[in-house]
């Protein structure tokens, strides 16, 4: 069904006419069914659930009809995109009423069909467990649970909500009419003027003025403005990006339309993440569907607008998010940065003039366009408008995709909405920003989330992975973590970076070691800044962040491990010993798994471990299943749960 | 453009010629090749580049792409096929080398049956996905990215977050996720992956 009758819409007023007549036959719609299919229902089994509802929704077809429920007519069930609390995975939710369903297996869907949808019953083991939230007790509505009732979501408005390969779906929600009144009503400087005026700062890392970009693109515009959707998401702990290009794509493309309308672009480029497939199937579904419908393509809605978005796949490599590497990329070059005097509004993608934004930044636009840039602006603080979208991950108990308005604290974000920290064990660090972000300890909980606040404060928002910490986290062995990785993803191209990781790697890992030595701290900080100071590129200059900022907060864990040869956390292999303690059983578990023989024993007595044997593989712990195995580092148990 | 999906074939693991070019040499030349093709003369790494090539344009701007399709139907970038793309697109054979060593998506060595991937994002490294990683080193005796254990059955790969931060530390065999993994789980998990 395209535009009712099959042919593409002629203007925006059929388009919208349109939406209105898909919403009127909806209102027919008594029950919708929404699978969550988010990459973490997915993992766990969430296609299955869906082909089960189907299969329960056929057998039962006669029973719900007779309760005036007829699948496509008055009954609807779906996938959808990430629901936010992954954590309960897999997820299903029940509209009008908003039940939220969580761990629901395949052979639940018979239960909900019978009890819920024939019988007006909630399946109560599958009920949210509020546990010390809200009193207790268990949650009806999903709007009952702190985490989604603290969250305002704009960005991820559609994603859990739609059918990413329905575009009727889409258009129903509201999709697609910011678009139309961009053409039919707006001047592309009224455009750029509305989006400027909201505050809306690009949300792929550097925070730039989005509106600022874009005016300055149509100045130095020649014959042709490139537009460029950057869905590369480097930051090796988030998904955001994913969640939205996968589960709601056509808003992505939308807010490209505007962005094209806007900046006369006619050829734009979505560059997606190489381990993203189905984010690269949607947009491409959505992509054909919308040139079949009259919005892609020459002459769109009749407005004799012409626009071509073409999806490229990224090559995996992390300094292709930046913008100029991204570029090259793009042009199938190997994606080396240039050097930043290079402005890419003027000179960007085969030299011409172009505009990349991040996939959240370009989802927020409909919206602005939508409800205007007061709206936009009235919610955040300071220089930081509107909302962010974070992946909150690590050892919170409620892993999963949220949005907050901006400036909510790290305390609220973590505790209130993420629920505090596994096992109640005590918080020590949040990671914001990725491999060019830092660490905050516990006294920065209360800073405001916003660009500038968390800037000054040694991190930064980036593109918005959030990783929580606890006690069983070593700080320097994060730092290493995040300079290991951006060696393998440094370019190479000048010698600060490539160099200045190298050495910075190695002082760190002999510090984890146990090798450390005075003077080896004030090296790191001399190697820092100089890379800070002489990269070329803003991976290079970054790059130090996690280090500096855990020297920074957490500078006596870095000294314990040079001075005493401890790492507090347990996690450092070299400075940790495995001991059995008097819980043990004896049941020779561990003995046998041991791949180094190391574990000895008599059956039903204590066993012991031989420390000269023993490599620190941590597999009799993760086996043991009396908690009988300890870590140790210096004389202290500092046992840490090999699985969190 | 839509991303056509290309069969997938086993990969050739007596092909030892395959192997020659390193993942270090990006300024190898290419060695001097008569273009004698006529379509039945071709090889099979060489008739799949030429499929794939038929979608793009024959210009720089497609190599990405065309290295992409080629990965995805082989698991690996055969070198006959590199020279074939190269050929065709004229694009110097070694800057065709340099961009696929550039880049992780694309492998310059043949793979195992299956590819363990242990997701090394960062909730699953705070979480002890190094661990696992150690593990697996030790008991395939391989190295993330590169060859494949004795019997041919494993590669091991380290990718960053795929999106299932909630299992984590989560490793990945095919299209089946093992949540919550554990050193001394990796064992089971090989036994009950192991292709016949
Ligand atoms: C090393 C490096 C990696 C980056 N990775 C990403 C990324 O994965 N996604 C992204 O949107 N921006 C990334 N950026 C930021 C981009 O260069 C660019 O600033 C941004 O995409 C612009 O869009 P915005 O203004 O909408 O944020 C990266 C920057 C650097 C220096
Ligand atoms: S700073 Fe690093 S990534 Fe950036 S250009 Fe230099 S070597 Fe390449
Ligand atoms: S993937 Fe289902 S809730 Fe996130
Ligand atoms: S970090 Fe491993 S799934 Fe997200």
């Amino acid at each position: 069904m395209i535009s009712g009758n099959g042919k593409p819409f002629g203007s925006p007023q059929a388009l919208l006419e349109r939406a209105e007549a898909i919403r009127t036959e909806r209102k027919a719609i008594k029950q919708e069914i929404r699978v969550c299919a988010g990459p973490g229902c997915i993992a766990r089994g969430a296609k299955d659930i869906h082909k089960q509802f189907q299969s329960e929704i056929k057998s039962h077809a006669k029973e719900l009809k007779a309760a005036g429920l007829e699948l496509d007519a008055t009954l609807s069930e779906k996938c959808t995109g990430c629901h936010g609390m992954c954590e309960a995975g897999p997820v299903v939710t029940l509209e009008p009423e908003g039940t939220f369903y969580t761990g629901v297996k395949p052979r639940d869907a018979k239960k909900i069909v019978e009890k819920t949808l024939l019988h007006d019953q909630l399946v109560d083991p599958l009920l949210y467990e509020l546990g010390h939230q809200r009193g207790g007790g268990k949650a009806e509505r999903y709007t009952d649970i702190p985490f989604y009732s603290l969250q305002v979501r704009v960005a991820l408005r559609n994603v859990g909500v739609v059918d990413p390969t329905n575009f009727d779906d889409f258009l129903a929600e509201g999709g697609f009419k910011a678009f139309a009144k961009a053409v039919s009503e707006m001047t592309p400087e009224a455009v750029i003027d509305q989006v400027e005026e909201s505050g809306l700062r690009g949300r792929g890392g550097a925070g730039f003025s989005t509106g600022r970009k874009w005016r300055g693109a149509l100045r130095v515009k020649k014959d042709r403005v490139w537009l460029i959707c950057n869905g590369d998401e480097g930051d090796p702990g988030a998904f955001m990006d994913r969640a939205i290009m996968e589960g709601d794509p056509y808003s992505v493309l939308e807010g490209m339309m505007i962005a094209a309308y806007a900046l006369g672009a006619t050829d734009a480029y979505i560059y997606v993440r190489h381990e993203y497939p189905l984010a690269v199937e949607h947009l491409q579904l959505a992509i054909d569907k919308l040139h079949t419908a009259g919005l892609l393509g020459d002459n769109i809605l009749g407005t004799g607008m012409t626009l071509n978005i073409r999806i490229s796949r990224g090559g995996g490599a992390f300094v292709c998010g930046e913008s100029s590497a991204l570029m090259r990329s793009l042009e199938g070059k190997v994606g080396e940065p240039r050097a930043k005097y290079v402005r890419s509004v003027e000179k960007g993608l085969h030299d011409e003039p172009t505009v990349l934004n991040n996939v959240e930044t370009f989802t927020c636009v409909p919206a602005i366009i939508d409800k205007g840039a007061g709206w936009f602006a009235s919610m955040g603080r300071d220089k930081s408008k509107g909302t962010k979208a974070f992946s909150l991950v690590g050892k919170v108990k409620h892993t999963g995709l949220i949005e907050v308005p901006m400036g909510r604290t790290l305390r609220e974000i973590i505790y209130d909405i993420g629920g505090g920290i596994i096992d109640d064990r005590p918080f020590k660090a949040v990671q914001t920003g990725g491999p060019s972000g830092g660490c905050l300890p516990a006294d920065k909980l209360d800073l405001p989330v916003d660009f500038d606040t968390l800037s000054r404060a040694g991190a930064m928002m980036g593109s918005g992975g959030m990783i929580v910490m606890d006690d069983h986290t070593c700080m320097v062995d994060v730092a290493k973590y995040f300079i290991n990785f951006l060696i393998g993803e440094s370019c190479g191209k000048c010698v600060p970076c490539r160099e200045g990781l190298r050495q910075v790697y190695d002082l760190l890992d002999k510090i984890t070691k146990g090798e450390g030595e005075d003077g080896d701290i004030e090296k790191i900080e001399k190697l820092c800044h100089t890379m800070e100071v002489a990269s070329l590129c803003a991976l290079g200059k970054s790059a130090p962040y996690p280090v500096t900022s855990t020297l920074k907060y957490f500078r006596d864990e870095y000294e314990e491990h040079i001075q005493n040869k401890v790492c507090r956390a347990g996690v450092c292999p070299s400075l940790i010993m495995y001991e059995i303690n008097e819980d043990c059983t004896g049941c020779d578990i561990c003995a046998r798994h041991c791949p180094t023989e190391a574990i000895t024993g008599i059956k039903k007595k204590m066993y012991t471990i031989d420390p000269e044997k023993c490599i620190s593989c941590g597999i009799c712990k993760s086996v043991c299943k009396f908690d009988a195995v300890d870590i140790k580092s210096g004389d202290k148990i500092v046992s840490r749960d090999a699985v969190a | 453009m839509s991303p056509r999906r290309a069969k997938k074939t086993d990969v050739d693991l007596d092909n030892t010629e395959a192997l020659e070019p390193s993942a270090g040499d990006t300024g190898a030349k290419a060695p001097p090749r008569p273009n004698k093709s006529r379509p039945s003369d071709l090889s099979d790494e060489e008739r799949a580049a030429d499929e794939i090539l038929a979608h793009y344009p024959l210009a720089e701007p497609s190599l990405i792409m065309v290295l992409q399709e080629l990965n995805d139907h082989y698991q690996w970038l055969p070198p006959k096929a590199l020279l074939r793309v190269s050929e065709k697109l004229g694009v110097p054979f070694g800057k065709v080398q340099g961009v696929a060593t550039f880049y992780k998506a694309f492998s310059l060595e043949p793979k195992g049956k299956k590819t363990v991937k242990v997701c090394l994002g960062t909730a699953c490294h705070v979480r002890g996905a190094g661990m696992l990683v150690d593990e697996l080193k030790r008991s395939l005796k391989v190295e993330p990215g590169h060859g494949m254990s004795e019997d041919g059955d494993y590669s091991l790969e380290t990718v960053n977050c795929v999106g299932a931060c909630a299992m984590a530390p989560v490793v990945m065999v095919g299209d089946n996720y093992y949540a919550n993994m554990a050193p001394g789980n990796i064992g089971k998990m090989l036994k009950k992956e192991k292709p016949a």
